[in-house]
């Protein structure tokens, strides 16, 4: 019996899941049911051990989940974590749904290309389980108060399943399966949360899983243009001969330094981004249900990976493009809107100055000076221009679907992005201007109006917040986060 | 007032028109816009924005501008008095510095502020148009900057005219009146054969004369022009003839105002019968949406209708050739027009939109050629004034 469920409002078949819990294999998993398949931990075991699975097969369990929690500087999962990661989220039957590339202005189309938008709701739950409850490693620690902190998860944006052709020496070798790549971007760490703060991506960090969840290195990854046109963007990229990332974190498959190709210097204070990009296997196989992809099946993998990226490096640039594209689409327009921003900060500065210069009025002179402690207008002129940077560059979001993701599909359902960012989001009142005014300023009656929809009293979406509209699937999942959390401190 | 403006035309026979002026002067009475806003006043209501602004710094928080919601006629009450006016406490909206969808627009509010600080400073003017070419790559096209100067006088609550940016005029008078500019130049719009182009600086006019009867609005320049020609204003003097060509501008509906503290002349309107000629005429009346900050210093609720009615399209059995259908676009204005609340405590206007809308057509002023060249000014409005044709 097929059990059905929703997955962000959208009704999805599920299959039980198979007795091994690889990456690969458990395609499906009923929403919020607890996997008690083999190979679950009812407690954590010793760090570093070998965990022997219901199905036979061994598994590096974890040094710890904080660690698996905590993906590497190079913002990925550390190697021998990524499958124990698999598993353990898999084990809450967690699962979710990865956001489709968002808009962060008005002006970038809120719905990426469809083909990325319908492929990535149908891209098996697995996959969005992998990400789901990753966060970035190298987010800065929260610095002084006031100091903005990124948001701490990763929001990947997930590609088409792409079909691979296999060479004839895989098929002699007794594979008859199909295999497919699911490629997967996010920027790291997220800045969602802080649309003014000046980025500068400058590291491609690519990460391989074979279907059984385990690194699949190949030299293939190692031209930066088998897997995407970087000029498109503005970027040159060449491979990384640096040491490789920071001690106890993951060593990415491939990585590439970025380059402007038009020389641009970083700006001051630019946050430093990596693109990561995830390429995901899948195996698939007619004759068996579920699918497995056993020792021999991934020994035939390793040894002919490079043939079988080779034949189909056409499929796999275009697919690894499309996310490319959707995830440094999205960076662009947040470099259009802080271009906009930086051009009218001077022209507000020089209406200020020009008018507290030229005033014959003691008493507002008197004011400003005072308000600021000095003593003529070029120190207050000085004053006022960091004073206008900063209090823009440290601007967050109160709304951003970063800082208060809830239950996946408690979120806007697939094909509706969240909430843009608005001129004025704390009014939270329905649009209801034309566009041509204050774009993006909305209207705000006396009393000003919760935004309808928008999880308001979730400040503290520790799966806490629980309301009484959540269905019966959504408490479970909550219940499940706080435990996965409590477990993980 | 002096009369040394004689005419020809015998008013005795115009009892109605005196009756209703007597009534007029009644009902309303002189409003003069009294409240004067001055130099001192415009400076410190700037200074005051600016200063929130550096104390806002000051706080560490980011500067955001209040602007009242123009364009939400939930903002709008009617009063038979006055017209469309904002509510006191109206829906508003936050531009903020720290957004990049708002940044630009509030730059560009605080650099008008600082532009109209100087200029009245420096007791100068200056057009729309002035300001935008003082920088047409910061200010992107005309219109934002029209948008920003309407939203900066109802923000400090301070008409255009103080704030020393003025209109472009595109209206013109003709007919029994002459004044004083506030450069000294005299102006008399007496001579029939060419019109006066309306003052841009109406506030500054003075010595004002005039005897005229009445006070004809004109919808379009084309029948302004046919009129001048087949020279109206001396048959039927003394009277005034102006025309905003259309949309009025600011100034010329000021100046019809002015005329009307100053005269208490009746004030009528020669639109054409079609939903924009009626939407034109209730601007002259009962304001207008983007403006309805001003509405008390702008409308003239004494205006009365004269022609081209719809009712008198079908009395004077107006060919059919010469009316034509109205179009979706007019047919969906004229429904939004008589649920406007103005048209509620108009039942006569109600009857006529009705006939309109029944009737599916409309007509121009020019339709009244089709009974002869020179119906409009020798029959139609001798007659409409005399018999008291007017709604």
């Amino acid at each position: 019996m097929n059990p059905q469920a929703r997955i962000g409002g959208r009704q999805v078949l599920y299959r039980p899941s198979g007795p091994g819990l690889g990456l690969g294999q458990a395609l499906y998993g009923p929403p919020g049911a607890k996997i008690r398949g083999r190979g679950v931990l009812d407690k954590p075991s010793r760090p570093g051990s070998r965990q022997c699975g219901q199905d036979g097969r061994y598994r590096n369990n974890p040094k710890s989940l904080a660690d698996a929690g905590e993906p590497s500087a190079a913002a990925a999962p550390s190697r021998s974590a990524r499958g124990a990661r698999a598993t353990s989220l898999e084990k809450y039957g967690v699962r979710g749904q990865a956001e489709p590339g968002t808009a962060l202005g008005a002006s970038v189309p809120a719905q990426p290309p469809p083909s990325l938008q319908q492929e990535a709701v149908h891209a098996p739950a697995c996959v969005h389980g992998f990400f789901h409850g990753l966060s970035p490693p190298d987010a800065p620690r929260p610095g002084p108060p006031g100091t903005p902190v990124p948001c701490r998860k990763l929001h990947p944006v997930l590609g088409c399943a792409t079909r691979l052709l296999l060479p004839a020496a895989v098929a002699e070798a007794g594979s008859s399966g199909e295999l497919s790549l699911v490629p997967a971007a996010a920027l790291c760490p997220c800045l969602r949360p802080l649309p003014n703060q000046p980025a500068q991506l400058n590291t491609v960090s690519v990460f391989c899983y074979d279907p059984a969840g385990l690194p699949l290195p190949a030299t293939f990854l190692r031209d930066p243009a088998h897997l995407a046109d970087w000029e498109r963007h503005g970027y040159v990229a060449t491979p990384d001969p640096g040491p490789g990332p920071k001690e106890g974190l993951a060593r990415p498959d491939a990585c590439y330094l970025l380059h402007r190709g038009s020389g641009e210097a970083a700006e001051p204070g630019a946050q430093p981004q990596t693109l990561l990009l995830f390429l995901l296997l899948r195996y698939a196989d007619p004759f068996q249900d579920p699918p497995v992809c056993d020792a021999r099946t991934r020994q035939v993998l390793v040894s002919h990976v490079e043939q079988i990226l080779g034949c189909s490096a056409g499929a796999v640039r275009e697919a690894v493009q499309g996310v490319v594209d959707a995830t440094l689409e999205e960076d662009a327009h947040r470099q259009r809107s802080q271009r906009q921003l930086c051009q009218a900060l001077p022209v507000v500065l020089e209406a200020v100055s020009s008018v507290v210069s030229s005033s014959t009025s003691a008493r507002f002179r008197r004011a400003c000076l005072q308000s600021w402690q000095v003593s003529d207008t070029p120190e207050l002129v000085a004053a006022l221009s960091g004073a206008l940077t900063g209090v823009t560059r440290r601007r967050r979001l109160p709304h951003s679907s970063c800082t208060d993701p809830g239950p996946p599909w408690a979120g806007s359902p697939p094909g509706q992005p969240p909430l843009q960012e608005e001129a004025s989001r704390d009014i939270g009142t329905p649009r209801s201007e034309p566009a041509g005014e204050a774009a993006g300023a909305g209207p705000e009656p006396k009393q000003s109006r919760r935004a309808s929809g928008t999880p308001e009293q979730g400040q503290s979406r520790d799966g806490a917040g629980s309301s009484q509209d959540l269905s019966q699937a959504d408490e479970l999942w909550l219940q499940e986060t706080r435990s996965l959390s409590e477990w993980a401190s | 007032m002096s009369s040394s403006l004689a005419g020809k035309q015998d008013w005795s026979a115009f009892s109605l028109l005196h009756q209703h002026r007597a009534s007029l002067v009644r009902e309303h009475g002189p409003s003069s816009d009294s409240c004067q806003i001055t130099s001192t006043e415009v400076l410190e209501a700037i200074e005051n924005v600016m200063q929130d602004i550096v104390t806002s710094l000051a706080r560490n928080e980011a500067p955001v501008l209040i602007l009242e919601n123009r364009s939400d006629w939930g903002n709008i009450q009617f009063t038979e008095s006055i017209g469309l006016q904002m509510i006191s406490h109206c829906t508003t909206r936050k531009i903020r510095s720290d957004c990049p969808k708002s940044a630009p627009k509030f730059a560009l509010i605080l650099k008008i502020l600082s532009m109209i600080y100087r200029m009245v400073q420096n007791n100068t003017y200056a057009t729309k148009r002035d300001i935008y070419y003082t920088d047409p790559q910061l200010f992107g096209n005309q219109s934002i900057v029209d948008n920003i100067v309407n939203d900066i006088s109802c923000m400090l609550k301070i008409p255009r005219r103080s704030l020393h940016i003025m209109s472009t005029t595109k209206g013109c008078i003709a007919g029994n009146l002459s004044y004083t500019e506030e450069d000294g130049t005299k102006v008399n719009c007496t001579c029939s054969a060419t019109a006066v182009s309306v003052p841009s600086n109406v506030q500054g006019i003075r010595n004002l004369i005039s005897d005229a009867k009445f006070i004809l609005i004109v919808e379009k320049d084309a029948t302004f022009q046919r009129l001048l020609d087949d020279d109206f204003c001396n048959k039927l003097s003394p009277c005034i003839m102006i025309t905003g060509k259309g949309v009025p501008d600011l100034n010329t509906r000021l100046l019809v105002r002015k005329l009307w503290d100053t005269f208490q002349t009746p004030i009528f309107t020669l639109m054409d019968a079609d939903p924009h000629g009626i939407e034109i005429m209730c601007i002259y009346k009962y304001g207008s949406l983007s403006m309805s900050f001003e509405a008390h210093r702008l409308t003239i609720p004494a205006i009365r209708w004269l022609g081209l009615l719809p009712s008198d399209v079908e009395r004077l059995n107006i060919r059919k050739d010469a009316l034509i259908p109205l179009t979706k676009r007019d047919q969906n204005k004229l429904d939004s027009m008589q649920k406007r609340p103005y048209v509620a405590c108009q039942p006569q206007w109600k009857k006529e939109m009705e006939i309109m809308a029944a009737s599916k057509m409309k007509a121009e002023i020019q339709a009244l050629t089709s009974l002869s060249s020179d119906y409009l000014s020798r029959v139609y409005l001798p007659n409409k004034l005399r018999f008291g044709g007017w709604i």
